[in-house]
């Protein structure tokens, strides 16, 4: 029985300050959620709004049907692993994930005899049991992580919270932790809230994910909607890159056509009904989505300022006739790479790239999934 | 969301009332008994008796010079030695390192004692010099004894700080400054003692504090040269015209004198806020030469200077000695004396006292830390300041403040054990408490939210998580009040009797009587009780890094 966590209306201040002002979000059981944004967005708080560390100014939170929005935070019901680990220094690895099966509330004491069985299950889970007698000082950032997970599990919580969790490890083991957690989180089905900045983090783990800025829920969806159809130029900027240029739309024989300053124009089929009329827009197009055309003789034009090798692909910074800058990713070719100086043409891939408008902060296009404006599944 | 209450909150305002009874009550007390006269009138004159009278007031101007003198030597005495210590490897240095600890944690006046013993009037080596050359050595009574006492028995409080500072140095530091052509000297003083400077305000300040408010280097070896917390004993206390109300004007005074220092040393310390992150440490040089020669000689000469008083008092216990005169041979005489002048009963209550106190300033400690740290309010930094008082309290003075408060009824404590164990405690609570509360907030809170969130009540998480995590921290402040209780002098001093005697007192005694022999066995008991503490205490913690 997973458990989903329903947000409604949530208000958190210090003091005078507003943080996090009427959000509301709901969270699917049995589902990997990510709440992913900039520091200083509001993710962390409003995880530890939910975890109870923090006080709730307004709103009501909801596991299932019960409102937690008062209940200690040590009857919640939550396995939570925290940024530094938090592991208790003074415990050893055994001692510290019994800890918390020792200190079950009454209904759902288990036995002693149980205890270390439990503990051994999760251990070997998370492959550490080799590790238990070790004190945590003697312990790598990623044994330590994977007691931290161990620990958080083994009293089988209905929610999993984690504080940005692989922020303390080096690049390549993060990649490894990651796909230990998404592993584990599949194989034991428990409803996930997990807090990051790292956006291909929150890509790789993610059944959904909430972007937010400034306390607000930009957009919430899966990785693939987010990245392909964000809902708006924050969004596309924030998740992979994104080269925004200035536009003005206008509607030719039942088409879209955009036209840019420097008078190339692209046709759009994907825009919706409902924004079908003369407007100016914001095109956003992701380097990948800027086709490099050596031979054409039309297109936009631009002139390379550089490049950079990276193997797989080629990134290539350029300017516009317009003065705009902008980066382009091409694969590799065998070729040799193109000068600095040199004046390209490029072709814009009309069915990726997306449309906001002047404003930037609604897109035009169909196939936008913002779980936000629905209501609770 | 309404505030449940909360068993801190108790605590917040039982302390709030412990504190209001043990400290606030008993400074009230001074302050009034210096502005109110025996009639009941409101009256400056003890300040202006004392300010008037050059034979009162030099004793503060006394005070001063002697003090900064003292901080200003143990500074020249103590960064050397912490710089050869900290940046080459000395041979022996746990032993440098364990005897400077002894030294400065030592009785405070047996140092004293044990120079008069040397180069007294008829210490050995001034009779040697006498006798064999006919050499008169300068007399060592006066300002001079004060200093070589006080800058001996000092530095290596200097020494403890410099070199807890040069370890946090970066090494990266140091190459970066190679790098750009400053070494050596040069080095030394324009990046190495500048990256030191809060550690030398704070080992100065401590230096001053504790040098300003000895009240047993003074009392045994300055004579003419009066200090005034000799002067507030002799007030309140001495054989000859004892007036109350002056010693409480003194104790105003010097509270305030200490208190001025003390925001002194707080804003200069402000203008060096900086923080090291140290990844690197420096990595220890080999002493070479003629250079690692003077090295090895200034060091160990140093530290023998330093602890030849506490030898040469446990050599003399076990000499034969017919009252102040000692005679060829050992034995255990005097050993046998102190058994019948109330040994047993001094090491009893030296030990009740000393235990009781330190689980009541632990205990205080702990929760006092917990309440400034996790639990930020106004009422619990009024606690936190309060609780800072003693710091800027001569013992002396907390002695008389006592003896004020709760020498009379409703509250005669005077003369029992709980007014000598409310004392002890007063006096080293504010260090245990600033260990307690940096060991604190080094503490993530995130630990202890992580037991909350796997069930643990806030009780359990305090009693499982918290204070064991606290548990190092604590304990090294604790060994150290320790040690300070066992051998406190300047307000037991004032409180003690036949009854709540204990060893420091019973030594003291025997010193004022001119029982020679006896004071050295007594003295000799302290200093092997001190010594096993600190060699235990150092022996378990393997660590340097202690907060005196």
């Amino acid at each position: 029985m997973s458990v989903k966590i329903n947000i409604s209306n949530a208000v958190k201040r210090y003091g005078n300050t507003t943080v996090i002002e009427n959000l509301s979000l709901s969270i699917r059981g049995g589902e990997f959620f990510t709440l992913l944004g900039p520091s200083g967005c509001g993710k962390t708080t409003l995880l530890r709004m939910i975890a109870g560390f923090n006080s709730i100014e307004g709103g009501d939170f909801y596991f299932n049907d019960t409102r937690i929005n008062d209940l200690n935070p040590a009857k919640r019901n939550i396995g939570m692993v925290f940024q530094n680990y938090a592991i208790f220094p003074h415990m050893n690895v055994r001692k510290n994930v019994e800890f918390g099966l020792k200190n079950r509330p009454a209904d759902k004491r288990i036995e002693k005899s149980r205890i270390h069985a439990q503990a051994d299950k999760f251990l070997k889970l998370m492959q550490i049991d080799q590790l238990a007698d070790r004190m945590p000082a003697q312990l790598s950032g990623g044994q330590q992580q994977r007691v931290a997970l161990a620990r958080a599990l083994c009293i089988e919580p209905d929610v999993l919270l984690m504080d940005e969790p692989l922020s303390n490890l080096d690049a390549k083991l993060r990649v490894e932790m990651r796909t230990a957690i998404k592993d584990i989180q599949n194989s034991v089905g428990i409803t996930t809230v997990y807090v990051t900045h790292d956006q291909e983090e929150a890509m790789a783990v993610s059944d959904r994910i909430a972007v937010m800025n400034g306390g607000v829920i930009q957009h919430v969806g899966t990785p693939k909607n987010i990245y392909q159809r964000p809902a708006n130029t924050f969004v596309a900027t924030f998740i992979g890159r994104s080269n925004i240029l200035e536009g003005q739309m206008t509607v030719e024989n039942g088409k879209a056509v955009v036209s840019l300053p420097t008078g190339y124009k692209a046709t759009f089929d994907t825009v919706a009904p409902e924004n079908m009329k003369d407007q100016p827009v914001i095109l956003c197009a992701r380097p990948e989505e800027l086709l490099l055309e050596p031979n054409a003789s039309d297109g936009l034009k631009a002139v390379i300022d550089s490049c950079v090798f990276l193997g797989l692909n080629t990134h290539y910074f350029v300017h516009l006739l317009s003065g705009e800058k902008a980066e382009i990713i091409q694969e590799s070719s065998i070729d040799s790479i193109i000068q600095p100086g040199t004046e390209v043409r490029l072709r814009l891939n009309t069915e990726k790239a997306n449309l906001f408008t002047k404003d930037g902060s609604r897109n035009l296009l169909t196939g936008v999934e913002n779980d936000l404006s629905k209501k609770a599944v | 969301m309404k505030r449940k209450f909360e068993v801190w909150s108790a605590i917040t305002w039982i302390f709030l009332a412990l504190f209001a009874l043990f400290l606030v009550y008993p400074m009230f007390g001074i302050l009034k008994q210096s502005v109110i006269s025996s009639e009941g009138r409101f009256t400056l004159e003890q300040f202006s008796k004392f300010f008037s009278t050059p034979y009162y007031s030099s004793t503060i101007k006394n005070s001063f010079v002697v003090t900064i003198a003292v901080t200003a030597v143990t500074l020249l005495l103590g960064i050397p030695f912490a710089y050869f210590y900290s940046f080459y490897q000395m041979k022996g240095s746990k032993f440098l390192f364990v005897v400077s600890i002894l030294c400065c944690m030592s009785a405070p006046f047996i140092g004293a004692y044990s120079w008069i013993m040397l180069l007294g009037r008829n210490g050995i080596i001034t009779v040697f010099f006498k006798d064999a050359f006919g050499i008169r050595l300068g007399s060592i009574y006066g300002f001079g004894g004060i200093l070589m006492v006080q800058a001996l028995k000092f530095f290596p409080l200097v020494f403890v700080y410099m070199n807890g500072a040069f370890k946090s140095i970066d090494n990266s530091l140091i190459e970066a400054s190679a790098n750009m052509g400053c070494t050596g000297v040069k080095r030394f003083f324009n990046v190495i003692m500048q990256l030191s400077m809060p550690t030398i305000l704070a080992a100065s300040l401590l230096v001053f504090m504790r040098a300003f408010a000895d009240f047993g280097t003074p009392l045994l070896i300055g004579e003419g040269y009066r200090t005034f917390p000799v002067e507030i004993y002799n007030q309140y206390l001495g054989e000859n015209g004892t007036d109350h109300n002056f010693a409480a004007a003194i104790s105003v005074i010097a509270i305030v004198v200490t208190a001025v220092v003390f925001f002194i040393q707080k804003w200069a310390t402000t203008k060096y806020n900086f923080s090291i992150n140290c990844l690197n440490p420096v990595q220890k040089r080999k002493p070479r030469g003629i250079g690692g020669v003077l090295m090895y000689i200034y060091c160990y000469g140093l530290i023998a200077l330093a602890f030849l008083p506490q030898l040469y008092i446990v050599y003399l216990s076990f000499r034969n000695c017919d009252g102040a005169v000692f005679k060829p041979g050992f034995s255990m005489v005097n050993y046998e004396k102190a058994m019948k002048k109330l040994l047993v009963r001094s090491i009893n209550n030296t030990m009740l006292f000393g235990v009781v106190a330190l689980v009541l300033i632990i205990l205080f400690a702990i929760l006092i830390a917990y309440l400034v740290v996790r639990r930020p309010r106004p009422l619990n930094h009024t606690i936190d300041t309060l609780s800072m008082l003693p710091y800027i309290m001569p013992g002396s003075i907390i002695g008389i403040a006592l003896v004020i408060a709760f020498g009379k009824k409703p509250l005669a404590l005077t003369g029992t054990m709980a007014i000598m164990i409310i004392a002890l405690v007063i006096r080293r609570m504010p260090y245990t408490i600033r260990s307690a509360t940096a060991t604190l907030q080094s503490i993530p809170i995130s630990t202890e939210e992580a037991s909350l969130s796997l069930g643990a009540g806030k009780l359990k998480t305090f009693l499982t998580i918290t204070t064991p995590m606290m548990g190092n921290g604590i304990m090294s402040g604790a060994v150290l009040s320790w040690v300070a209780i066992v051998t406190e002098l300047s307000s037991a001093i004032i409180l003690y009797n036949n009854k709540t005697i204990t060893l420091t007192m019973s030594t003291y005694a025997a010193i004022s009587r001119g029982n020679d022999g006896l004071a050295c066995a007594f003295a000799a008991i302290l200093t092997v009780l001190t010594a096993i503490s600190l060699i235990l205490y150092l022996a378990v913690t393997k660590s340097e890094d202690i907060k005196l």
